[in-house]
């Protein structure tokens, strides 16, 4: 149809062709500027390195507000020293101060949201309550507070600061706070002794007893050999007093056995491990109840009941000492117990937010008996530890729940004033390393205390331009350090640079006649480029001792040098021409050169010189620069490159970030594919029958069309540790299951296999509709003549659904590997900076992709800007996706199809 | 016979348990795919002290107040401004949908119906640049667009969208099965102008692949996040992605809320995907989505 229509057209179709051009038109002149341009911008800046972090480049409309906050002229590697600053700027190091002061005071409030109202109000909650050591916050404080949440500015604080810096509202906050003990840490102190106890006993630093060896460890065999311990059945055998049963059965209650000889006994003939904490709080309690032991006994009803029972056994003491010097610190360490308390003790797990946890360990630490927990009373905030060390587990068990209970329900006000002196007390005392390292916040302040830079100061969270060029205005800076001014500086700095560079030039370039003084010049080195070298010790000397002999050009170098070299330096020309570094040192050596003499050293130490001198005259460094410049960007050409595949470090971070984009690809990849590839057979399947696939396959496809962002934002969310107190969806079920949470962010692996599950589960579904149309697409009749000739569903699926299914999979193939290489929103939201993993000896973030390695260094925090090295490792990026789908479009072609193609081809010709 | 019949009924035996494990499996993973939807629904209802203490999987009945908390936390802590984020990716979304779909059909039309000379050469390139990484010049765009003085506005987001390869190539299979050439002669032979006989004409012809690529161009564009996060800076030009990214700040500590905040984004794209769910899933299933 099309082919009539054309010649039906005749001379008129030839006219409507240029509209062909028209319509196109808008769609590759789109194309070429904003994605062809930019590609090949990106390849030019993976080798030409743009200078990407200067003001122009990031747009600043206000470059001296930018040179102002990242530059720092008191470098002395800019001015020497303070006279030379002075001498090029006209002010002193004082007044230049001013303006890093106000960016040391910005980024403070930046970090510290001193007037959240919120915060202040938690503060103003306090009222006058006594903090619990007796400091309580004045009125004049409540005030001045009061004050700084109806003025939304922090001044009234800072200014009763500068009124009486001893005593003020400011001081007193920062007493209130300082000896406030926070109930979360005091608790945690308190855990803290009771671990050293526990540690104590534990691990008990000398053995006392010993009648039996140290190095004995108490287990089965021992046990049976121990013909003492058939005795204690035999004694729980007989008969027993009432009051002798009530123990025994009291203590077979409490370790969860009917019958304290028949546990016992199955403890001997090895069906229970004596390893069970269970063993050691039965022996432990039957030594102490026959009087041997120096504690005392009391049981479940509080009755002292010390020597009631006489077993008299020294055998048991004996089987008591066993165990609590060999088995007992396997049994705890094998419960894990002893290691969880360790956590709460350092502070690694929250006493609050592990609260069912922890109860659980101290059960388990109560029910074997091994250890004496010392036993709290709770008065209000007051926590005291109670004299007796006699306890009864349900009574420790209550008391810890309502140490931990009471704390986290005491005064909330009191909690949530304390955070929110944090924050003043941090603004005040933030160590910002602008101009030295040790002034705090307050010392700005009081520097700039005149017109109170705070005044100026945005509280919002960013950079107020406008109120920033009103305070430089005030503090008489604007003309000093006006952008003009700022380029006349680097100008001159440049010309200095550049002059300089020319004398370095000019004294290198010298008669070695001339720089043969003191007859110490002892050798001469000419490497392969021709490059001659004239060197005076150079360990020894300084740098004018270095002479390099030449001109300017390699041409003028050698003409320079030949006659002196024939006259003076070797007889023997092939020791130069072609030779190594090694033996030119032995043609020198053999001239009577010295030893000391280090070629190589010399060798870069001029080369350096030169270089450095050269670029210095062709591009010199003025000030501006050191905002915008680190030796990074003085490679050129193929250097970031070279760089990416010399350096190790960097080559293992970038290789590694594509190693981890690679195996988070394959990782939700393959399961992928492979429920895709059941579902769609079953969907396709008509024998089954099944109804309602189109609801099915509906919300088996919904995760697809949802942001990204936010399921990674939700899984984060639910996989979450503890975080200020608050648990996760995961956390709370893997507590409710194990007793104890488990971190996903810290463990590289398990963070992998969640974002390769949200991969999974987000794409299988379109995985599975890609491959049912393509099922569907199969001619029916294929699949019935296979079953007519008996074959069975599973040799129909790979000889026909397969093969046809092929340019389906492969679709998949590449759309998917393109997509996965450029993963980025849901590992850059999943925000994992604490889990690493080793690659290559280096350490990388285990989520950390391409894309989001290229992000950080090319956008990322901080004014270093490693554009050039970014575009070349999506240049890499680029190529390495381009091989893979020509990879995978080879291996999976038709080969039938192309053998086809290729015989036509070649029948074609032959006919020509 | 008597045999047959007892094949036919271990087969039906068989089949029936087949697709009772079919339907096991099958349920399952629709369950999957839901219940993360369904648990954060759940959680926005209630108070953040209950969501960090229990697993919750049914509302709250009288959830209006502590929704209500959650969202104020949402505005003053979380910088999370729904209104603004929705406006933004409104916004975006809208122009550069309307902007893929009318300039890929005027491309693919063009490349359908006239003659010229190197279309096919066009076309190929057009089908081979489908293949190009969209991320990797990202240095190159930024600079483009830092020249240009565009950084910090939408335009970078909305303009690239004229060139959309993927939108060209199935609007352009598409035309190859379903345009007539007869009514372009018939409008021609009435007097109607080329661009007319585009507008009035055959866009209508095309609505079925336009609309179905409106859908994966409007989704493509409303969860980006990528280039947004590079080239939005400020508060009020942020879309609700970048928004919803501030949600997983370990500042933000009302777990109530964050699951508020998720859901508000989650809603408006579920909403749309229950109308157009038989749409999307037929969009895919020609192969027409991204990524």
């Amino acid at each position: 149809m099309a082919r009539g229509a054309k010649n039906n057209g005749g001379h008129k179709g030839l006219s409507y062709t240029k509209f062909g051009y028209i319509f196109i038109a808008p769609f590759c002149i789109v194309y070429l500027i904003f994605s062809l341009y930019p590609l090949l911008t990106t390849f030019w800046y993976s080798v030409a390195n743009p200078k990407s972090n200067t003001a122009d480049f990031w747009g600043f409309s206000n470059k001296d507000v930018f040179y102002d906050q990242y530059l720092n002229l008191m470098d002395t590697s800019l001015y020497p020293d303070e006279e030379a600053f002075t001498a090029a700027t006209g002010i002193t190091y004082d007044e230049y101060k001013l303006v890093k002061d106000y960016f040391t005071v910005q980024e403070a409030a930046t970090k510290y949201e001193v007037l959240d109202e919120d915060n202040l109000q938690a503060i103003l909650d306090i009222g006058t309550k006594d903090n619990g050591s007796g400091v309580t916050l004045s009125q004049d404080t409540l005030n001045v507070i009061q004050q700084v949440k109806n003025d939304k500015s922090i001044l009234p604080l800072t200014e009763s600061y500068m009124a009486n810096p001893e005593d003020n509202a400011y001081t007193n906050l920062v007493d209130w706070k300082g000896s406030f003990s926070d109930p979360q840490i005091y608790t945690q102190d308190t855990l803290r002794s009771l671990y050293s106890d526990l540690d104590a006993i534990v691990h008990p630093a000398t053995a006392s007893d010993d009648s039996v060896g140290e190095e004995e460890v108490i287990d089965q065999s021992t046990l049976t050999a121990m013909s003492g311990f058939q005795g204690i059945i035999d004694a729980l055998d007989g008969e027993l007093t009432a009051e002798q049963q009530a123990i025994v059965d009291d203590i077979a209650k409490t370790i969860g056995e009917d019958d304290l000889k028949a546990y016992f006994e199955s403890v001997l003939a090895g069906d229970n491990s004596v390893d069970d904490p269970m063993f050691y709080y039965a022996v432990r309690n039957l030594n102490t109840a026959s009087g041997s032991s120096a504690y005392g006994y009391t049981n479940e009803l509080g009755i002292d009941v010390t020597g009631v029972f006489e077993i008299n056994s020294t055998f048991i003491t004996k089987l008591n000492t066993y165990l609590t010097k060999n088995v007992w610190p396997n049994t705890i360490v094998s419960l894990k117990t002893f290691e969880s308390m360790e956590a709460y003790a350092q502070g690694e797990k929250s006493v609050f937010t592990d609260k069912t946890a922890i109860m659980a360990d101290f059960e388990i630490i109560n029910k074997s008996g091994i250890a004496v927990l010392k036993s709290y009373t709770v008065e209000g905030s007051e926590i005291t530890e109670r004299a007796s060390t006699n306890y009864s587990r349900e009574e420790a068990i209550t008391t810890l729940q309502s140490l931990i209970d009471s704390n986290k329900e005491s005064d909330p006000a009191l909690i949530a004033g304390a955070s929110a002196l944090g924050n003043i007390k941090g603004y005040y005392q933030e160590v910002v390393q602008s101009t030295d390292n040790t002034t705090s916040v307050v010392d700005h302040v009081k520097n700039v205390k005149d017109i109170y830079v705070e005044k100026y100061v945005s509280f919002d969270g960013k950079l107020d331009v406008n109120q920033y060029l009103n305070y430089k205005k005030d503090i008489g800076l604007t003309d000093v350090l006006s952008l003009a001014n700022y380029e006349k500086l680097d100008a001159t700095m440049k010309e200095d640079n550049r002059n300089q560079a020319r004398a370095i030039l000019a004294t290198t370039y010298q008669d070695p006649e001339v720089a043969n003084y003191g007859g110490k010049v002892s050798t001469y080195s000419l490497n392969k480029d021709g490059e001659l070298y004239f060197d005076v010790d150079v360990r020894n000397g300084g740098s004018d001792e270095v002479v390099i002999v030449g001109g300017n050009t390699l041409q003028e170098q050698l003409d320079f040098i030949t006659p002196y070299y024939e006259q003076h330096l070797i007889n023997d020309a092939d020791i130069i021409e072609g030779a190594t570094t090694d033996e030119i040192r032995d043609g020198i050596k053999g001239m009577g050169g010295t030893d000391r003499f280090d070629i190589n050293e010399a060798y870069s130490f001029v080369k350096f010189r030169m270089i450095n001198a050269e670029r210095q005259i062709n591009n010199p460094s003025g000030i501006l620069d050191k905002v915008d410049s680190t030796k990074e960007y003085i490679m050129t050409g193929g250097d970031n490159f070279k760089y990416i595949f010399t350096d190790s470090t960097t080559r293992n971070t970038v290789f590694g970030a594509f190693a981890t984009t690679a195996t988070l690809w394959i990782m939700g990849f393959v399961p992928q594919i492979l429920l895709a590839l059941i579902l769609s057979n079953w969907f396709t399947d008509n024998r089954l029958k099944l109804k309602g696939l189109s609801l099915m396959k509906a919300l088996m496809y919904l995760p697809n069309v949802i942001t990204a962002v936010t399921i990674a934002v939700f899984f984060r969310r639910i996989f979450s540790y503890a975080s200020g107190g608050s648990l996760s969806a995961s956390q709370i079920i893997l507590r409710k299951l194990t007793g104890h949470g488990y971190n996903f962010f810290t463990n590289p692996w398990a963070s992998r296999w969640l974002v390769a599950f949200i991969n999974f589960w987000m794409w299988y579904g379109n995985t599975m509709i890609t491959l049912i149309a393509g099922i569907t697409s199969i001619n029916e009749s294929l699949f019935e003549s296979a079953q007519i000739d008996g074959a069975n569903s599973f040799q129909t699926y790979t000889k026909i659904t397969l093969p046809l299914l092929r340019p389906m999979l492969l679709y998949t193939f590449v759309s998917s590997l393109i997509g996965g290489l450029q993963m980025y929103d849901i590992p850059k939201n999943i925000i994992n900076t604490s889990a690493f993993i080793n690659f290559n000896g280096t350490q990388i973030y285990s989520l950390r992709t391409v894309l989001m390695y290229v992000n950080e260094i090319a956008f990322g925090a901080g004014n270093n800007k490693l554009i050039g090295r970014a575009s070349a490792v999506s240049v890499i990026l680029f190529i390495v996706t381009t091989i893979l789908s020509i990879i995978i479009f080879y291996l999976m072609r038709d080969k039938d199809a192309a053998k086809a193609a290729k015989a036509k081809r070649l029948a074609r010709k032959a006919v020509k | 016979m008597a045999n047959n019949e007892v094949k036919l009924h271990s087969q039906s035996k068989q089949i029936a348990f087949e697709s009772s494990i079919v339907y096991i499996v099958v349920i399952f993973f629709a369950i999957l795919a839901i219940i993360p939807f369904w648990y954060m629904f759940m959680n926005a209802t209630w108070d953040s002290v209950h969501v960090q203490t229990h697993f919750l999987l049914y509302p709250k009945l009288d959830g209006f107040k502590s929704m209500r908390e959650n969202w104020a936390y949402l505005a003053n802590k979380a910088s999370f401004d729904f209104a603004i984020g929705f406006k933004n990716s409104a916004i975006i979304s809208v122009s550069s949908t309307i902007l893929t779909v009318y300039f890929s059909a005027l491309t693919a039309y063009g490349l359908t119906v006239y003659q010229f000379k190197g279309r096919k050469v066009i076309f190929a390139i057009i089908v081979g640049v489908m293949m190009v990484p969209t991320a990797v010049n990202i240095t190159g765009f930024y600079k483009l667009m830092d020249t240009l003085n565009l950084i910090g506005t939408k335009w970078p987001l909305i303009l690239p969208a004229i060139a959309a390869p993927s939108t060209v190539f199935f609007i352009k299979q598409y035309l190859d099965s379903s345009l007539s050439v007869e009514i372009i002669e018939a409008s021609r032979i009435d007097g109607a102008g080329e661009f007319f006989t585009f507008n009035k004409i055959c866009l209508p012809i095309m609505v079925p692949a336009i609309a179905t690529q409106a859908i994966f161009s409007f989704l493509g564009s409303w969860n980006n996040f990528f280039a947004p996060s590079i080239l939005l800076t400020s508060t009020d030009q942020k879309t609700l992605p970048l928004m919803v990214a501030l949600l997983s700040s370990d500042r933000v500590v009302q777990y109530g809320s964050v699951y508020l905040g998720l859901s508000a984004s989650v809603v408006p794209v579920i909403i749309v995907y229950i109308f157009l769910q038989r749409f999307i899933i037929q969009g895919v299933a020609a192969g027409g989505v991204k990524e």
